[in-house]
């Protein structure tokens, strides 16, 4: 199994195919940042090919000196602002969903019952939610912390910001989260 | 483990259970507090990330989380068939690889110089090791005597003389008593002698 750098270096050899291990490397990743961004499953898995053909177009200005997963992130992380921006300046009333209106049961699976996706779904749902209540740069480090799997060094590095200004909006907005939850969850009690 | 690393470890997607953590947690009253205060979000990201989504999850999962009351989102992207690629993006892809490479080296940079100081430092503590060294060898040298008797030994000699030589120091005394005497009275018997030449002269 050869490393992120290594098959970037095959694929700038010539060795197009290659790519395709670091899409199966990243494409989850990419698409829980996206899709819990924006709530929109075809609107992330869009972004997230663009973030990947736009790395495989400019593969040439790709430098062993850093990660190349810092680099996909970086790129996805502009594009997804760049998105954003967009529906800021087109602003369109959402309607966060509920389980009843918007969320499509699958069929059943062998793996899980559809009662278990749907509550999968419903919590991730849910988080999305209160994640977009934070500030996009909170939010955005919560979401590279946690579905991205990174480090708060390269966290930084993605959001072109301090070590310790990472791991502030890390912790704010965790407190936030949490505030969030414990307040539904309280709710929720007094309403049964 | 500090309360730093502690923190990293508490919001690690994975790691979140290691024993390190657990034990640090026992003895630090204020990480412990935090995990209980973050433990609402941070139990549902964790509670996402344990089921493991993948491909096919998504597929299953495939949806909106959002109901648009239009579909105006749509507009934001090419329509189907037509390229994702634009050159906004190859930019955007390339300045963030420039950035990246300007930050990968002037890190190197800082390390660097750092690495350098630190050898420097060392050299200079090297040479003030072996100055203090030399410094000490010498005021040592110079404190010493040059017959090197040990330390004991003079006293050895105050309390208990060498026998050889106490009889030959009491045979010295004794002899050099004798003489004294002996000059002595020679002084006597001349001085009588000389007075005595005078009045028998006179």
């Amino acid at each position: 199994m050869y490393d992120d750098a290594t098959i970037m270096k095959r694929v700038c050899a010539g060795e197009y195919l290659l790519f395709d291990e670091l899409v199966l490397r990243y494409r989850a990743r990419l698409l829980r940042f996206a899709w819990s961004k924006f709530g929109n499953f075809s609107a992330a898995e869009d972004l997230v090919q663009e973030a990947f053909l736009s790395a495989f177009a400019a593969r040439e200005s790709y430098n062993p000196s850093f990660a190349f997963s810092t680099w996909l992130w970086t790129i996805f992380l502009n594009l997804c602002r760049r998105h954003y921006k967009r529906e800021q300046r087109s602003p369109r009333e959402i309607v966060h969903s509920s389980m009843t209106d918007a969320v499509v049961i699958p069929e059943p699976s062998s793996s899980e019952t559809p009662l278990e996706i749907a509550l999968k779904t419903e919590q991730f749902a849910l988080l999305a939610r209160y994640l977009s209540e934070l500030s996009e740069v909170q939010a955005d480090a919560l979401r590279l912390r946690f579905f991205g799997g990174m480090k708060f060094t390269e966290i930084a590095l993605t959001m072109d910001c301090s070590l310790s200004a990472a791991k502030i909006r890390v912790k704010n907005g965790l407190l936030q989260l949490a505030h969030r939850f414990s307040e539904a969850s309280t709710s929720e009690g007094d309403v049964s | 483990m500090n309360c730093d690393e502690a923190f990293d470890l508490i919001t690690h997607p994975t790691d979140h259970n290691c024993e390190e953590l657990q034990w640090h947690l026992e003895l630090c009253p204020r990480c412990r507090q935090m995990k209980e205060t973050l433990a609402p979000a941070l139990d549902t990201f964790h509670q996402i990330l344990d089921d493991s989504l993948n491909d096919s999850d998504f597929n299953e999962m495939g949806s909106d989380l959002h109901q648009m009351q239009d579909q105006k989102s749509a507009a934001h992207f090419p329509q189907a068939g037509n390229p994702f690629l634009s050159a906004e993006t190859v930019r955007i892809a390339e300045q963030a690889a420039t950035r990246l490479r300007a930050e990968a080296e002037s890190n190197q940079l800082t390390k660097q110089p750092a690495k350098s100081k630190l050898y420097q430092r060392r050299l200079m503590h090297a040479a003030l090791i072996l100055f203090a060294g030399i410094l000490m060898g010498w005021g040592v040298s110079a404190l010493t005597p040059e017959n090197h008797i040990p330390v004991g030994a003079n006293n050895l000699q105050k309390q208990q003389p060498c026998l050889w030589i106490a009889q030959s120091t009491e045979n010295a005394k004794q002899s050099y008593q004798t003489e004294m005497d002996r000059v002595s009275v020679n002084n006597v018997v001349l001085s009588c002698v000389a007075c005595h030449l005078q009045s028998t002269a006179k």
